[in-house]
């Protein structure tokens, strides 16, 4: 988990990222869809508990809410989604929650307000430059010989693994289990395993470190990744903001720049 | 056999520089005020402190020469040295202190108890012999710790102090168990004490250490 | 008068005919602060005890899962502190008993795991031996083994971590000892190593469990290196701390009942030797 004003980019997914974003918001008038700094200016702190897949995304449009509110100030709290459910029902202070499935969302009813799908995320295969493995597909993470990672099952993509597996009937050998979705990446890009089993997103933006084999078995596994201000919200009005700008066009284009897939209604808002 | 030592060692506040020989069978007292370098002797001879200079030879052996470089470690010197404090090892009984010497040496287990045993008997500790160190009294302890370096039959002897913890009845009789089974024609014996009773009645000859430098030889 | 009166007064408080029994009264100045510290240890330990559920505890606890993780964290621990133990004792003698240069730098070195944060070692490790790591790289291309995601590096990392505790102890102990014991033994003829066995180690060995004790205590609840450098599977590296973290995500209660299971384990283990590490702790020879 990380606290951060600003999420520790990686150099090479971070510029292609910013580069990204900086589309959604720095085109020419016509097409720049940027939501209005809607009603009076925001201001004072707006704390943010968001799925670790969310990291660069969110980073994103939470500086481009501090962009129109200066005097406001968005801090997040990265995580596995199981971890932030459990903080914010002990009473960890936030304004906005997003994560990763709706499962989670549902277990912290008890302190968020009516949640709203944002975004959803598909598995992939992610192996190490040059596959020097040579894994061609999900068959392969059978193979005792190679060093395989899933996330692990208490976080959201650890579930959508275990889902698509069951759908294609094949047991997986892995050698471990990430403790989230960032972690579970982290060791492909370190070379520590010759393959695993995360979030296209995230395989997207680790860039040339990572190659990706796409798994059309897990093209029906989705993970859908909700939203929701809190009921104890310290700044609700910034809150809503928050929540507003990820539904807006210019929000669903960073979410699906980076390789999320939004449904078709929101995005025509 | 004989002892034939000049030690220099220096410390801090002074600079010890002896020369002692000692006869086979002889029985020399070093006498002199505390910190005058006596213990730094003995523990000069028996190998525990370095030589700067000088040499130590028993016998036709050479233990140490400062200018010839040699300096045999203690286990090999075959010295025995009765320290003050008796240093008996705390985590063994009376009678594996004892025979700690000659099980160091190879001696069997069985073979070293019995002499042990010996030993302790002789010097009137043998009831005390399954008792652990720590729980002696200080006449008990110093007297296994004179049977425990007598065992090994060394060949040369030298002794710290060993009185010290005795009470004043105890002393003629540990005088004459040492006159009776330690002392011999062979071994030399370097005996530190204070007491002028000890020199008069074990010592063939006194010598007088004052800050490092011998200052008289005498009859006791 | 008035003293000779309160001096009377104090003997038939405390009940002491014809004695002054002098009764130490401590200060209240420290009695506030030692009472808060007691109860800032203490009071989560008690609310974790009160909040358990106890109910479902049997059940929770004798799951597959967290036996696994038990028995995993019980045999790593163990086989950490054996090899701090091999590891340790002889580093300890080097530190305390020669006259090598450079003997402060290699204590500091010693030193570093106890202020590092644990999840720096697990780097640390991952530079050495991971898959890319100087010599994990080798180890890969040569013998084709990899040590992450093994059980040996769970054992690894446990001894990474705990390995100052037992340092720390021995190379006090031998520091405060008397050599003049090794001296006398050497002269009675003993060779060097048998001076170590016979001798010194038996001199230091309430000092080596003492060590051994906390060693275990530490390798029992590492976390951060585990999960850093040995990874996440059950029965293989899933230890117990590792377990319960992963189990705040899914069911809090379980990680309640993991948790005292620990509790009570790590309990057992440093009430059972208490003694010994208190008299070891404290440079005493217990005779």
């Amino acid at each position: 988990m990380t606290f951060a004003r600003r999420a520790p980019l990686v150099l090479a997914p971070a510029v292609a990222g910013l580069a990204l974003a900086g589309c959604a918001w720095g085109g020419p008038p016509a097409a720049s869809a940027t939501a209005p700094a809607a009603g009076p200016a925001l201001s004072g702190d707006l704390v943010v508990f968001a799925a670790a897949s969310l990291q660069r995304t969110f980073s994103v449009i939470g500086d481009e809410l501090m962009a129109q509110h200066p005097g406001l100030r968005v801090t997040f709290n990265f995580g596995s989604s199981g971890t932030l459910t459990q903080q914010l029902l002990a009473g960890a202070p936030a304004d906005v929650y997003a994560s990763a499935s709706t499962r989670t969302m549902a277990d912290a009813a008890a302190v968020t307000n009516r949640p709203q799908v944002v975004a959803h995320n598909s598995l992939v295969i992610a192996v190490p430059a040059g596959n020097p493995a040579g894994v061609t597909g999900l068959a392969d993470f059978t193979r005792a010989d190679l060093e395989l990672a899933l996330c692990d099952e208490s976080a959201p993509c650890g579930a959508a693994a275990r889902t698509v597996f069951a759908r294609a009937g094949l047991v997986p050998a892995p050698d471990t289990y990430g403790q989230d979705a960032t972690a579970t990446l982290a060791l492909v890009t370190r070379d520590e395993v010759d393959a695993a089993l995360v979030y296209r997103t995230d395989a997207i933006a680790a860039g040339d470190a990572v190659e990706t084999v796409p798994v059309p078995q897990a093209v029906d596994v989705v993970n859908d990744y909700a939203t929701a201000t809190t009921k104890d919200a310290k700044n609700p009005a910034a809150a809503q903001a928050f929540v507003d700008l990820v539904l807006s066009p210019a929000g669903q284009k960073v979410l699906t720049d980076a390789g999320f897939a939004v449904d078709a209604s929101t995005a025509a808002r | 056999m004989r002892l034939d030592t000049h030690v220099v060692v220096r410390r801090p506040s002074f600079t010890l520089d002896l020369e002692l020989t000692v006869e086979p069978g002889e029985v020399v007292a070093l006498v002199g005020a505390n910190g005058a370098g006596k213990t730094t002797f003995l523990h000069a001879v028996a190998g525990i402190v370095a030589l700067d200079d000088g040499h130590v030879r028993l016998g036709d052996r050479v233990l140490a020469d400062a200018a010839a470089r040699v300096d045999l470690p203690a286990e090999e010197r075959r010295c025995a040295l009765v320290f003050q404090q008796h240093l008996l090892f705390p985590h063994l009984t009376a009678v594996e202190n004892v025979a700690f010497g000659l099980r160091a040496r190879g001696v069997p287990g069985r073979a070293a108890r019995r002499h042990a045993v010996e030993w302790l008997d002789r010097f009137g500790v043998g009831e005390h012999a399954e008792r652990p160190a720590a729980r002696l009294s200080g006449g008990q302890a110093q007297r296994v710790a004179l049977a425990r370096s007598i065992v090994v039959e060394p060949d040369v002897l030298l002794l710290d102090e060993p009185f010290a913890a005795l009470d004043e009845r105890a002393r003629p009789r540990v005088h004459a168990l040492l006159r009776e089974h330690v002392f011999d024609a062979e071994r030399p014996v370097v005996l530190v004490t204070h007491d002028p009773a000890d020199s008069r009645f074990l010592a063939d000859r006194t010598v007088a250490l004052s800050a490092g430098r011998s200052t008289g030889v005498g009859a006791p | 008068m008035t003293t000779q009166g309160s001096l009377g007064t104090r003997e038939a408080r405390t009940g002491a005919p014809g004695r002054a029994r002098r009764r130490r009264r401590t200060p209240p100045a420290l009695v506030v602060p030692a009472v808060a510290g007691v109860l800032f240890l203490v009071a989560p330990f008690a609310a974790l005890v009160a909040r358990a559920p106890w109910d479902r505890l049997a059940g929770l606890v004798a799951s597959g899962p967290a036996i696994t993780a038990l028995w995993l964290s019980l045999r790593t621990a163990t086989a950490a502190t054996v090899l701090c133990v091999l590891l340790g004792v002889p580093l300890a003698w080097v530190l305390a008993r020669t006259a090598l240069r450079g003997r402060n730098l290699l204590r500091a070195l010693v030193t570093m795991p106890l202020v590092m944060p644990p999840v720096v070692g697990g780097v640390a490790l991952l530079s050495l031996l991971g898959r890319r790591g100087l010599l994990g790289a080798r180890l890969d291309a040569w013998f084709g083994l990899t040590v992450p995601f093994t059980t040996a590096a769970v054992v690894v990392a446990e001894a990474f971590v705990a390995l100052p505790f037992l340092v720390l102890s021995v190379d006090g102990t031998l520091r405060s000892a008397d050599v003049r014991y090794e001296q006398a033994a050497a002269v009675l003829g003993a060779s060097r190593w048998y001076v170590f066995r016979r001798v010194t180690l038996p001199m230091v060995a309430p000092s080596v469990a003492a060590g051994a004790v906390l060693c275990f205590a530490r390798a029992l609840g590492e976390f951060g290196a585990t999960i850093t450098f040995a990874g996440n599977f059950p029965g293989t590296t899933q230890t117990m701390p590792l377990a319960i973290y992963l189990a705040m995500e899914r069911d809090p209660d379980v990680a309640l009942a993991l948790s005292l299971v620990l509790i009570a384990v790590s309990v057992a283990v440093l009430v059972g030797l208490r003694s010994r590490w208190l008299s070891a702790l404290t440079g005493v020879v217990a005779p």
